[in-house]
This record gives C-alpha cells, sequence and structure tokens, in this order.
C-alpha cells in the first residue's frame, strides 16, 4: 500500500484494485469502523493497525500479544472543560442541535472527506472554508439559539442552544 | 566623375534600392507573421473561492498569466465554443461576470438575483442558464444581448448540465427534504419531470455523447449513471470518499471523477462504468475540464491552492500554483485568439 502510495505520488496511474490491497490479505482478525467509516482499526497478530480510508494511508500501534478484538469510541468523552463538540461528518452535523450555557464554547470538527463551513445566522463570524481534520471554535456568552449552516453546503443546518440553568 | 564611376554607382543605388525594398518585404512579412510565430496557447480558467478573482493559465506555459478579479465567491462558470467568452457567477453576490477572454477583462456584469451557483451554455451558446440558488429559479439569459430572458421556478438548483442536442437540463435540487434531479425541456422553458433523490445531489453532467447523465451525491461514494431515456439509474460507479465532479468528455477514452477525500482523480471506462485507474492530485480537489483535445485534464485542489494537471496518456501530473481556494475551471478548447474580431 506503502509503495503505491509512492508510485501515486510519483505520477502515474494507480489501477484501481490496489485501494484494497492491504485489506485482502487476510492478516487481519477483526475489522472495525470509526462511525464515520473512515478509519478501520485491524487487529493482527502483534498490533492495531489503523487504515485511513480517506488517504488509505496506515499506521501500527504495538498491544499486548494476541490482540483479537478491538472497539472504538464514537466520539471522544466529554473532558471536564466547558463546552460542547460537533462533528461535520458525512454531510451533516452531529449533534445538529446542541444545547450549552452561557459563555461555554462549541468546537466544530470537519470529520469528513470534504471541506465545509460555518455561517452563523446572527451575522456573527463563522468559517468560509474548513478542511478535513480543521476545526473551529465560537463562545456563546448570551442565551438564545443561533442557526447556523454550512456556508458550503447550505442545505446543511445545525442549531446551538444556550439556557442559562 | 567619370562615366564608369557614375555607372558603378548607379548599379549600387539599385543594388540599394533592391536592398531597401528586400528589407521592407522581409519587415512587412514579419509583421504579417508575426501573430503566428506569436499565438498564444489555450487558457485555463480558474475561479479562486476565497480571492474572488480568476487565475488565466497559458497552458503551454503553465504558468498564471494574468489574475482577474470578478464578483464575491466565484462559484459557476461556462465557456463559449469558441473560447471568447467566460461566465462566471458570484455565490456571495447577486450576479455573473461577463469575462472577454482577448484582453481577459470582465466587460459586464448581469445582476440574475441573490446567490447564483452553476451556470450552463446551450450548444449553440445563444442561452446561458443561471442557478439562482437563493431566489429558487432557474434563469435563462440572451448571451447576445446578456439580458435576462426567461426564468422559471427550481427549488434550491446548484448545478445544471444541458444534453448535448440541447433540448433538455437536468439541474440538481438542494431543498433540504426534497433533494432531486429537475429535468427541464429547454424550449417549453419548463420542469417536465422530477427525480426525488434521497442523498443530496452535488455535480451533474452529461456524457458528450449524451447516452448517459453522470451524477455524485452528498455522503455517497459512488457516481450515479442515469439513462437519460428512461430517467432510471441504471448503475453506480465505486469510489473513495466524497466523489464531486464528474464527467466523460470529447476526445477522452474515459470518464473521469474528481475524489475530494483520497485526493484524486479516478477513471472509470464508460462502456461497462467500471472504475479502471486513479491518480493522485492535490487536497480537497473539486472540479476537472479537460482539453479540446481530450488528452489533458485540470484539477483544481481547494485545499492545496494549486491545479493538477493531468496527462491522460500516462498519468503524469504537473502542479500549478493559483490563488485561495480554486473551485471551478474551464479550458479554451482552441488557441485561436489572437485580438478583437481576428
Amino acid at each position: 500500500m506503502t509503495q503505491n502510495n509512492r508510485q501515486i505520488s510519483n505520477n502515474s496511474w494507480k489501477p484501481f484494485t490496489a485501494m484494497v490491497g492491504g485489506l485482502s490479505t487476510g492478516l487481519f482478525a477483526l475489522v472495525v469502523c470509526t462511525p464515520m467509516a473512515q478509519q478501520v482499526f485491524a487487529a493482527p497478530a502483534a498490533g492495531v493497525a489503523v487504515v485511513d480510508l480517506v488517504t488509505s494511508r496506515s499506521a501500527t500501534i504495538a498491544v499486548g500479544n494476541a490482540a483479537p478484538n478491538a472497539v472504538v469510541q464514537r466520539a471522544a468523552a466529554a473532558s471536564a472543560e466547558s463546552g460542547a463538540n460537533v462533528s461535520i461528518a458525512n454531510f451533516a452535523f452531529t449533534p445538529a442541535e446542541i444545547t450549552i450555557r452561557p459563555g461555554e464554547s462549541v468546537t466544530w470538527t470537519n470529520d469528513d472527506g470534504a471541506p465545509h463551513g460555518l455561517k452563523f445566522h446572527d451575522g456573527a463570524r463563522g468559517t468560509d472554508l474548513l478542511l478535513p481534520g480543521a476545526s473551529f471554535s465560537r463562545r456563546f456568552d448570551r442565551t438564545g439559539t443561533y442557526d447556523y449552516n454550512c456556508s458550503v453546503h447550505p442545505y446543511m443546518t445545525g442549531h446551538v442552544v444556550v439556557r442559562a440553568q | 566623375m567619370t562615366r564608369n564611376n557614375r555607372q558603378i554607382l548607379s548599379r549600387y543605388r539599385w543594388l540599394d534600392a533592391l536592398i531597401g525594398v528586400g528589407v521592407l518585404v522581409f519587415a512587412a512579412c514579419t509583421q504579417i507573421l508575426q501573430p503566428a510565430f506569436a499565438a498564444p496557447a489555450a487558457k485555463a480558467y480558474v475561479a479562486n473561492f476565497k480571492d474572488n478573482t480568476v487565475s488565466v493559465i497559458d497552458t503551454e506555459a503553465g504558468k498564471v498569466i494574468a489574475t482577474v478579479p470578478v464578483a464575491a465567491g466565484p462559484h459557476g462558470m461556462a465557456i463559449t465554443q469558441d473560447g471568447a467568452t467566460v461566465y462566471v457567477s458570484g455565490d456571495g453576490s447577486s450576479s455573473v461576470d461577463v469575462l472577454d477572454t482577448v484582453i481577459d477583462k470582465v466587460v459586464k456584469t448581469i445582476n440574475v438575483g441573490k446567490a447564483p451557483n452553476g451556470v450552463a451554455l446551450t450548444p449553440d451558446n445563444r442561452l446561458l442558464l443561471i442557478a439562482v440558488y437563493d431566489e429558487n429559479r432557474v434563469i435563462f439569459v440572451d448571451t447576445s444581448t446578456q439580458t435576462v430572458v426567461a426564468a422559471i421556478t427550481v427549488p434550491k438548483p446548484h448545478t445544471i448540465a444541458i444534453s448535448p442536442d440541447g433540448k433538455f437540463a437536468y439541474v440538481t435540487v438542494q431543498d433540504p427534504g426534497h433533494f432531486a434531479l429537475a429535468l427541464i425541456d429547454l424550449q417549453a422553458r419548463s420542469v417536465v419531470r422530477t427525480l426525488a433523490l434521497e442523498k443530496t445531489p452535488r455535480d451533474g453532467e452529461f456524457g458528450y455523447d449524451g447516452r448517459m447523465f453522470y451524477f455524485t451525491q452528498a455522503g455517497v461514494s459512488s457516481v450515479q449513471v442515469l439513462d437519460p431515456a428512461s430517467d432510471k439509474i441504471v448503475t453506480q460507479i465505486p469510489t473513495g470518499v466524497s466523489p464531486h465532479f464528474v464527467g466523460y468528455p470529447r476526445g477522452s477514452a474515459f470518464g473521469m471523477i474528481v475524489v475530494q477525500g483520497p485526493g484524486e482523480l479516478s477513471l472509470f471506462d464508460p462502456a461497462t462504468n467500471k472504475p479502471t485507474h486513479s491518480v493522485k492530485v492535490g487536497k480537497q480537489p473539486h472540479w476537472a475540464a479537460t482539453s479540446g483535445d481530450g488528452k489533458t485534464t485540470y484539477v483544481t485542489n481547494e485545499g492545496s491552492n494549486d491545479v493538477t494537471v493531468v496527462d491522460l496518456a500516462t498519468g503524469r501530473t504537473e502542479t500549478i500554483a493559483v490563488g485561495n481556494a480554486p473551485r471551478k475551471v474551464v479550458i479554451q478548447r482552441t488557441a485561436t485568439i489572437t485580438r478583437k474580431g481576428s
């Protein structure tokens, strides 16, 4: 797979079948996908192989001997810091509606394969280009409902509810 | 002065005159032939979404030779068959700019309504169709007068593809909850039927021969192949994550798909609708345009601010830096224009 990626960067056509060559070797005991199906965690005999389904890049993480199983959290567990996270994946905001307290922030992360953006209907500054992997945060000080949409794909909509309690 | 000397001088004057005439003829020929020697290459036009500009690329030199300011958020682009005019819609504005490629300047701005998205020219270039997203309509512009001559209601229209026979157009409809393809009869200037879709349609294009209509959808890792004769999806072409532009240009043996996630140009066989090869391009590729001879494809890379030039025969690539967030691209079919009226 790595060799094939090198060939790509050396500017030559890559046969389509090479895209799944690494996964067809039968080396993996188990394959687990992330919620957005962008990464595959596979457990071979002496480690966990992490395959990025977007770029086909892979990395191996050494674990205990003969790991037969793997599970993946759908999202990072909530931290002690104030604020909330919204994932942009599969052309949708997840969750599409989120509730926070005044003074807290929301961080949007593009977990998708496509570029997205954020346009707030109250006129606050957003971002018109949020590339995959990039994040954007906004702090909300006043109560109310804040509507927004993706600036690249306006049919993608979401709301932030700021409620004092 | 002797008679002989005068004869010699006279001969020299005759020679001088001959040489003088020769020089003049040569100079005249040079002047006449100069445009042929200095004929420019076909130019590619790349819309930089965040710069509000269009980069003009000399395709032979492989470099940007001009940068043209246009309306905010350049979105849709179309170029006339003769390559003389490029239309650019401004998503963040209410206008479509008319760019004269002889002087590479905007010569007219057409007011079309808020947030114009995709644009498309009929094959005879007499009409320009514009998807005006925020106004929920598709408008028709007479290109001879550059004025709006008709408008029909289409909710949240995004891109427009006109059939090669000039009779119909498919419009991708991005109305939340009512995603669809709307089929417009161009003579009747009305929507004749609508094909409901579960997922949001993105780009849609006819193959150059009009046999099939190809389109992509948000969150679907494949291209839908629709037979316009039956309005039915006949098959799907598997892709990587987030396929966007799809096309089957004249002169090319392959169809092509710009796939954003892996950053690649994927080729497929239009006879079998199977993917065949792919080549790495830049980050977050968005669109592609192919040269008139079908040999070279220009792919815009929104995430790396450049254009990848792909030799379709070998898969070799080169990269040309352009402006910020390049999205749409069009290319002149031939380089015939040297000056106005020539």
